[in-house]
């Protein structure tokens, strides 16, 4: 695994990574990549994915609202509020 | 102009009452944020989606009245993407069992836009961005909502051509019931992909506009972005492949910062929903049920004798061609006149009023009866055409027609003697006017208009106009 690879898969991951972690890290994720090669080397031509071990039949809701949380609660749970609104990181220039 | 290609990415809120994969209140985008939240659509650990079977009911009608193949079992798949409005990190979207795929919707003008896909996927919250902080704000309320997203294939080739084609998209949405479709509530917002045509006839290199939130919005970001393409290659420029926004302000796209570097989004197949069988007869009932769509309507309308705007007028509102039909229907006149009542008197009282149809006539039949009663008694002459546009108001209120013709004594006077004794009055108290209509025969329309007024409205202007021409003859 290329340091490119692995510093987008940290990105992806939102890690940040200190040099000292990078060899164990990418230890790991070797084995993990190498055990997939081993699967991927079975064949399986002609045999359709099993996504679930079992079919689930009609799994869906009828549209019903129901309450959810309390308001009050929910927005206690955020790390910072304003208001009614939960306090997130900037995404937006200053543009107004 | 060289030639442009034009694709089009399109978002339509899909109508439900509970959100997509939660039992939250889906319908209270306008309500203070962070009121209808839950494990589910806020992302908390171990909260488990169950999806909605009227949004998946809805978008297969709106894939099947755009004549795309349904797939006979589907499922959602987990896209990754880390952003401050999509609480779990990852959205419930479709990948490769979109419910439906290779349709097709034609423009009025009978030219046919390729669809690629229609899928079902999961709303993001909404992030405002204060001026100035060092934040921004989230209200969940929209997350986890059903949205369908519908893509085109590069088949459009004119700014024009692409409102058209929204328009058409938003009439068939609402005549499915699928969407409200209204761009002004953000429940139809587009994302527009454009290049030109080389010379040799391959496509340029493609230029995305993201958030293009209006009809008029989306015809002129690509009349400013075919504009810069074409000068950029003119000057012996290449155009960059990029994201671009529309700038509503200054009118013109402006590059846009992407939300991550390179987008990867990792989609696998979401472990917590299972797969979903659309059985055959399932299907074929929605397909059964599928209302008149706008492309026929406006071929009906048409057929009716009306003028193409008024057919593709009520044939784009559902509502509209609700009451149109209903009063067509219970009116025993021509399917003009209920046309032009319509897009005219009807239409424009609205306008004054600042609401609309469906406000005012929420239950469409009892309208059209009150409408129809109304036109027939103009039609049948118990009352002038003046005096109908009077009462309207009042019909327009939900009174009943002939109660207010009786209380306001507006049935037509026809009888000879009453009207001759008006017009001898009137022709009495403006001799001046009698003096120019003897010279100038038009003239006698002035006449004619005060003997209307005097009567209310209610004088049959034919007898009048013969009395006053014989009056004005025997005076001479």
């Amino acid at each position: 695994m290329t340091d490119a690879e692995l510093d987008h898969l940290a990105e992806l991951a939102r890690l940040q990574l200190e040099d000292d972690e990078r060899d164990a890290l990418r230890a790991d994720l070797e084995r993990v990549l190498t055990h997939f090669e081993t699967m991927q080397a079975v064949d399986v031509e002609g045999l359709e994915p099993m996504l679930r071990p079992v079919h689930v039949d009609d799994p869906l809701r009828d549209d019903v609202v129901r309450p959810g949380l309390d308001p009050e609660a929910a927005r206690a749970l955020a790390r910072a509020r304003d208001g009614d609104f939960l306090r997130v990181p900037r995404t937006a220039a200053d543009d107004g | 102009m060289p030639d442009a290609v034009i694709g089009l990415e399109i978002h339509l809120a899909v109508r439900t009452r509970s959100k997509m994969f939660c039992s939250c209140d889906a319908t209270g985008f306008g309500d203070a944020p962070n009121q209808h939240v839950c494990p589910v659509c806020m992302g908390l650990a171990g909260a488990l989606p169950v999806a909605n079977r009227e949004a998946i009911d809805r978008t297969l009608r709106f894939a099947l009245a755009l004549d795309c193949t349904v797939p006979q079992r589907t499922q959602f798949h987990r896209k990754h993407y880390v952003y401050p409005d999509a609480p779990k990190n990852y959205q419930i979207s479709q990948y490769d069992q979109p419910l439906g795929e290779h349709g097709a919707l034609a423009l009025p003008g009978g030219r046919r836009i390729g669809i690629t896909r229609v899928h079902l996927e999961e709303d993001a919250g909404r992030l405002v961005h204060p001026p100035y902080a060092d934040h921004s704000l989230l209200d969940l309320n929209r997350a986890g909502a059903p949205l369908m997203e519908m893509v085109t294939e590069p088949d459009l080739r004119t700014p024009e051509e692409a409102r058209a084609f929204l328009a058409e998209v938003r009439a068939v949405a609402r005549a499915v019931g699928a969407s409200d479709a209204s761009p002004e509530e953000g429940k139809m917002r587009a994302d527009v992909n454009v290049s030109l045509r080389r010379p040799d006839g391959s496509f340029g290199t493609k230029v995305e506009v993201k958030n293009v939130n209006s009809f008029r919005s989306v015809e002129a970001a690509l009349h400013h972005e075919i504009q810069r393409q074409t000068r950029l290659l003119e000057d012996g420029f290449e155009v960059v492949q990029e994201t671009r926004g529309w700038n509503e302000g200054g009118q013109k796209t402006v590059p846009q910062r992407s939300k991550e570097a390179a987008a990867d989004y990792r989609y696998m197949p979401d472990p917590d929903l299972p797969a979903i069988d659309l059985p055959v007869a399932h299907v074929d009932a929605l397909r059964a049920a599928m209302p008149e769509l706008p492309a026929a309507k406006r071929a009906r309308y048409a057929a009716l004798g009306l003028e193409p705007d008024a057919a593709a007028q009520f044939a784009a509102d559902v509502h509209a061609s609700a009451v149109f039909d209903a009063t067509c229907a219970a009116f025993d006149g021509p399917p003009t006149t209920v046309a032009n009542w319509l897009a005219s008197e009807v239409a424009g009282r609205l306008r004054a009023r600042e609401t609309t149809l469906e406000a005012v006539a929420p239950d469409p039949a009892a309208f059209a009866a009150r409408l129809a009663d109304l036109l027939a008694l103009v039609h049948d002459r118990t009352i002038s055409a003046t005096a109908g546009k009077e009462i309207l108001d009042a019909v327009l209120d939900g009174a009943d027609p002939a109660r207010v013709v009786d209380e306001r004594g507006l049935a037509r006077v026809a009888d000879e003697g009453a009207l001759r004794a008006l017009v001898e009055t009137v022709m009495a108290e403006h001799p001046d006017v009698v003096a120019s209509a003897k010279v100038e025969p038009k003239a006698v329309n002035a006449l004619l208009g005060r003997v209307m007024k005097a009567s209310g409205g209610a004088a049959d202007a034919q007898v009048v106009r013969r009395l006053l021409e014989a009056a004005l003859a025997d005076d001479a």
